[in-house]
């Protein structure tokens, strides 16, 4: 997971797929971010998903967890570089209509 | 722990002269002299050994084979083989240990070998002996309980067979012996209910919340008076005011389908599990009920939105999970497609012996993953459910 930040946004671009083995690591690298977000001006965070081709439920999970985390310090989320079958499933869940999805 | 230790070979000199070397440093000790590989065989069906000191060139059965029937046998691999051979080519000494053996030695041996280097390696394959019996012990352990787990998950699971408004078919291949993929279906009065919910993650704490699912879904629908949107939405709220999940990262989340027959309407409410399919018998159609729905345990404020159907005799409800179609491998994950494909292409299956339908539906989906790994099996829980209106 690389962080990258540009103006209010910070962006986390996930190096590997959102499956249930990398996910662990995914949380520890996220608890260092989230107090970053909370203690700098930021007011968005992106989860960037453009070179993920996998995920499965617990996943899903994660990308919720970090979206519920994110907004209750009052900051913006959203996913982007999402692909068609990521999408079909967020749908699937009815996740778009909660988390802001771009390709 | 009194260790019993084999020591074959066909000349009692070399016997003899290993036991002394060992027994000075293994005093509590029981020594067994084999003469032959099938002597070793015997030994080893009689007794618990810690360590066998093997020679290769033995009468009956030779080293080799006994090394590779060790290895071969669940009950003995743990156990260490340290060779001690005649035989100096480096073929043989390489065959020996890819075979298993844990050490190699060569007659006839120095004064080193024998007041050091033997002695501690013998010592060092016991310890290696006790680790592994351990884990040995453990891992049975830990079998039995997945399997008393099984088992009780399974009692807890309907059975295929007749109910009151329809004929029940099913199917459960749980991944760890003990899955996170639960469905239930239910007589009360004139209606009859059905669930199936599939656990995140799978293996014993998803199996654990299978069991919770089941005691929740059974006290909602016999209470009389509530709507599968109801349920949802009631065991939705009941996750969010039972544990507290503020601030984590993990949390209990199932996806799950309801659905109510009665009077031949069928009522049904989706929280995000894959489509489930009905086969209309009048119209020869598989029909995709693509209503999506928010997981329970996401969002404590997610609505839970019910639809209706009209049934008629010979329709029949198809409900899986996720295990079916998706392998773990990369853009399976949505393969519902494919399942909604299968069963249009096999609709008269179906209609004609919903049984052999979740035969080949399984059948067919295993094929699949083994496509991507020639060793894959089902990775995740699988759960099939049918209902055949009657």
């Amino acid at each position: 997971m690389i962080k990258s930040i540009n103006g209010s946004v910070m962006t986390l671009t996930l190096k590997e797929d959102l499956i249930a083995p990398n996910v662990k690591n995914f949380e520890t690298s996220i608890a260092g971010y989230m107090l970053e977000l909370d203690s700098i001006d930021m007011e968005e965070m992106v989860l960037d998903l453009s070179n993920c081709e996998n995920i499965d439920s617990i996943g899903v999970t994660f990308v919720v967890s970090l979206y519920k985390n994110v907004i209750r310090e009052g900051k913006n989320f959203r996913v982007s570089g999402s692909n068609s079958d990521i999408r079909q499933l967020f749908k699937l869940m009815k996740l778009d209509e909660f988390i802001d999805l771009e390709d | 722990m009194v260790h019993h230790i084999i020591v074959a070979d066909d000349v009692k000199m070399n016997r003899r002269l290993l036991i002394d070397v060992l027994a000075n440093w293994f005093s509590g000790a029981v020594f067994l002299e084999a003469t032959n590989g099938l002597e070793v065989m015997e030994y080893l069906e009689n007794y618990d050994i810690s360590l066998i000191m093997l020679d290769l060139i033995m009468p009956n059965m030779d080293g080799h084979e006994v090394l590779i029937k060790i290895k071969a046998d669940s009950r003995f691999t743990h156990i260490p083989v340290i060779v001690n051979s005649a035989m100096t080519d480096k073929k043989s000494i390489r065959d020996t240990l890819e075979e298993g053996a844990v050490d190699y030695f060569m007659k006839p041996l120095s004064q080193e070998d024998r007041e050091i280097v033997l002695p501690l390696k013998a010592k060092n394959a016991l310890m290696l002996y006790e680790q592994n019996k351990i884990i040995n012990d453990l891992n049975k352990s830990i079998n039995e309980e997945l399997k008393n787990a099984h088992d009780f998950q399974n009692i807890m699971l309907p059975k295929t067979g007749s109910m009151q408004a329809i004929n029940l078919h099913i199917k459960y291949h749980p991944s760890l012996g003990i899955g996170g993929d639960f469905f239930d279906c239910v007589s009360v009065g004139n209606k009859t209910w059905f669930m199936i919910a599939d656990v995140t993650g799978h293996g014993i704490a998803a199996g654990m919340a299978s069991s919770m699912i089941k005691v929740m879904f059974r006290m909602y629908v016999e209470k009389g008076n509530i709507r599968p949107s109801g349920v949802l939405a009631r065991m939705n709220k009941w996750i969010f005011d039972t544990f507290d999940l503020a601030d984590k990262f993990s949390f209990i989340v199932f996806t799950a389908f309801i659905g109510c027959i009665e009077d031949h309407t069928l009522s049904y409410c989706n929280a995000g599990q894959p489509y489930p399919l009905v086969y209309q018998k009048s119209l020869d159609n598989v029909l995709k009920l693509d209503q999506p729905g928010t997981p329970i345990g996401m969002f404590d404020f997610a609505v839970y939105e019910q639809f209706c159907l009209t049934l008629s005799e010979g329709d029949t409800i198809f409900l899986y999970t996720d295990g079916l179609f998706s392998s773990g491998q990369k853009s399976d994950f949505v393969n519902w497609e494919k399942v909604y494909k299968f069963s249009r292409e096999f609709r008269s299956l179906i209609k004609s012996d919903p049984e052999l339908f979740l035969e080949e539906i399984k059948y067919y989906f295993q094929l699949q993953h083994k496509v991507n790994d020639s060793e894959a099996t089902f990775t995740d829980d699988v759960a099939l459910m049918m209902l055949k209106i009657k």
